[in-house]
């Protein structure tokens, strides 16, 4: 009997190590493979018997005996409380389209990529292949969703003799874990996309980095990054062309406003991640002044799917400029909470409904806040907006990190939106003072609607969005309205409500 | 713990991209805490002044000059938790260690912290127990290890 067991920082948060031990006590080989996203059903164990695999979902350590027993001959899987579809035939991944996400789930995670993309990419011209970036359409999946290739082309132009790569993976919003996900389970699509990137663009220094609250990614990340070496993927002449290319990660040390690329760079030179003023940008001036190309994790490990299907089947995937997969991440009060990667154009609603079953609690939905703590929180009626870039700033929402997160009808937006402000005063790197001062005004006004309506409360909001959003120096203060005015607008009647 | 000690242990990363930040991560690593009578050595091994390195300690969460307690208890505070009821399970835990979220206990037995997002938002809600990732938290969790 063989076993397949998921190593993903949630299966681990919900006991997996246990389950390993109690399979290795049998005699059972355990094969440790990432997470195939269906996170409501971790920690999920396959079991492997004479040719048949039966998977169980949400498997605990004292079940394990009792699941062995159960794929013998002369049981009955199927009677379990555990057992789950067979993996092929699950909805929840039967209508995905994964290209990043590929071999997540499917093998151990330190299983090198042969053959990789890598070694086509290194006999390409470098320009060829930033225009393949360009016929992708690939944009920047961190949030900002600005095109890849502009990036890459300024940075190959910029003459310099030091250029940097640096993977931004500081996955700090609410509801957002593909980052992690990624690093967990198939870190060396990463690092084939820091690569390509390097040599496209003539940067021969890589840094991941890495926000410390993922523990399990470091731990995959440092052994992928030794492996890469001891196999040629990275260091000198590697792969046996010309090109020569190092990684190294860094970790972070809690800090939320690290995801801005500035303030990161700040944090990478050993000092205070405050953000910078921009112009210039980092492409052309970015770490130790050098240009860099600073890409969240999914950009760049989008590049060997774009490669592996070709650059222009890929940009004819999505809608308009939208265009490739985006792995969306579905949390919160949601009974199937998960990864789902597919092309950019499905209904929130789909995402929601199809994928998450709805609710947890199995109340009525209420709102649901998309791309973290800085997106917007929509209602009901807008379910059936498509997520794409272009739809979802027509409703003055936005994708973000392409994080979903559902909330039931206990929900008290007020909150929320309080905690919005609450949120960017904790995390304001306290550069610029509509930020640093306007998010502990917002926070005390917020407290103003507890006890009913307050318009005077509601013209300060306004104002003091106003500013934030005018005169703030990077997204945390400019985007913190976001959520506190879709709150205010889509549901005044928590705004309203005599409390107490 | 010695300055001599402390300047051993960082001097391998002087030359590094961003040094004095892995610098700073080892001796919490290590120590626990960075003890603030160990700054002027690590500005002598950065040559940087002793304000640089305080305004670097002060900006990051992970980063402090008090010993941690023996149980470090951190609850995620953030919206997919929040989802899933996790400020009822910060009052729980509040009650149940007679902490508010960000003290410590008088005789350093339990520390009680927010953070704001371990990545298992799909699992929420999360906490953490002296390191350990835990998904689908309730306050058995803590009293699993706190009495």
């Amino acid at each position: 009997m063989k076993a397949r067991l998921s190593d993903d920082s949630c299966a681990r948060a919900l006991g997996s190590a246990q389950i390993a031990a109690e399979l290795i006590a049998r005699n059972i080989e355990v094969e440790l493979v990432g997470s195939l996203g269906m996170h409501w059903a971790e920690p999920l164990l396959q079991l492997e018997e004479d040719d048949s695999v039966f998977s169980f979902g949400n498997v605990t350590a004292s079940a394990v005996g009792r699941l062995v027993e159960s794929v013998e001959p002369n049981d009955d899987p199927s009677s379990s409380p555990h057992f789950l579809q067979p993996i092929e035939t699950q909805p929840f991944l039967a209508g995905q389209q994964r290209l990043v996400f590929d071999n997540a789930g499917v093998q151990h995670p330190l299983t090198l990529p042969v053959p990789t993309q890598l070694e086509r990419i290194l006999e390409s011209d470098p320009t060829e292949i930033i225009d393949a970036i360009q016929t992708s359409g690939l944009r920047g999946r961190g949030g900002a969703g600005f095109p890849a290739h502009i990036k890459w082309r300024t940075v190959a132009e910029t003459e310099s003799d030091q250029k940097y790569i640096v993977c931004n993976a500081d996955e700090g919003d609410s509801g957002t874990f593909s980052d992690r996900m990624i690093m967990e389970a198939d870190p060396f699509k990463l690092i084939e996309g820091m690569v390509a990137a390097g040599y496209a663009t003539e940067a021969t220094s890589g840094i991941i980095y890495l926000r410390s609250e993922y523990p399990v990614a470091l731990e995959y990340l440092n052994k992928a990054i030794e492996l890469a070496y001891e196999n040629n993927i990275l260091g000198k002449n590697l792969l046996n062309s010309n090109f020569s290319f190092d990684l190294e990660v860094f970790v972070g040390a809690g800090a939320y406003i690290c995801g801005e690329e500035t303030s990161l760079l700040e944090s990478l030179e050993g000092k205070r991640g405050q953000i910078r003023f921009k112009p210039p940008l980092p492409a052309i001036e970015g770490l130790f002044g050098k240009p860099t190309l600073v890409h969240n994790v999914i950009t760049l490990a989008s590049v060997p799917g774009i490669f592996d299907i070709g650059p222009a089947e890929y940009g004819s995937l999505g809608v308009g400029a939208s265009t490739g997969t985006m792995p969306f991440q579905i949390s919160g009060n949601v009974k199937q909470g998960g990864l789902i990667e597919i092309p950019f154009g499905a209904t929130v609603r789909s995402l929601i409904e199809d994928y998450g079953q709805g609710t947890f609690s199995g109340r009525p939905f209420r709102t649901v806040q998309i791309g973290g703590p800085l997106g917007a929180y929509l209602s009901e009626r807008e379910l059936d907006t498509p997520l794409t870039y272009e739809a979802m700033a027509e409703i003055g929402a936005g994708i973000g990190h392409g994080g979903l997160v559902v909330f039931d009808d206990t929900v008290d937006l007020r909150e929320q939106a309080e905690y919005a402000f609450l949120f960017c005063e904790i995390e304001s790197c306290g550069k610029c003072t509509p930020c640093r001062i306007g998010s502990v005004r917002g926070k005390e006004t917020m407290r103003r609607f507890v006890d009913g309506p307050d318009i005077r409360a509601v013209q300060l909001v306004e104002d003091l969005c106003d500013v934030m959003e005018q005169a703030s120096l990077c997204q945390m203060g400019g985007m913190t309205p976001i959520p506190v005015r879709s709150a205010m607008q889509r549901f005044p009647e928590d705004f309203s409500r005599i409390r107490r | 713990m010695t300055s001599e000690e402390i300047q051993t242990l960082i001097q391998p990363f002087v030359e590094r991209i961003g040094g004095l930040m892995h610098a700073l991560r080892h001796i919490t690593l290590e120590y626990g805490y960075i003890d603030s009578g160990f700054i002027p050595a690590i500005a002598d091994v950065f040559n940087l002044s002793q304000a640089e390195i305080r305004g670097v300690i002060s900006f990051y969460h992970d980063f402090r000059t008090e010993p941690p307690a023996k149980h470090r208890v951190r609850i995620c505070q953030a919206e997919a938790c929040q989802a899933l009821g996790t400020r009822k399970l910060i009052s729980q835990v509040e009650e149940h260690l007679n902490l508010s979220m960000g003290q410590a206990s008088k005789d350093g037995a339990v520390e009680l912290k927010p953070v704001y997002c371990l990545g298992l938002c799909s699992v929420g809600p999360s906490m953490e127990i002296d390191g350990q990732l835990i998904g689908r938290a309730s306050l058995d969790h803590v009293r699993g290890v706190i009495e």
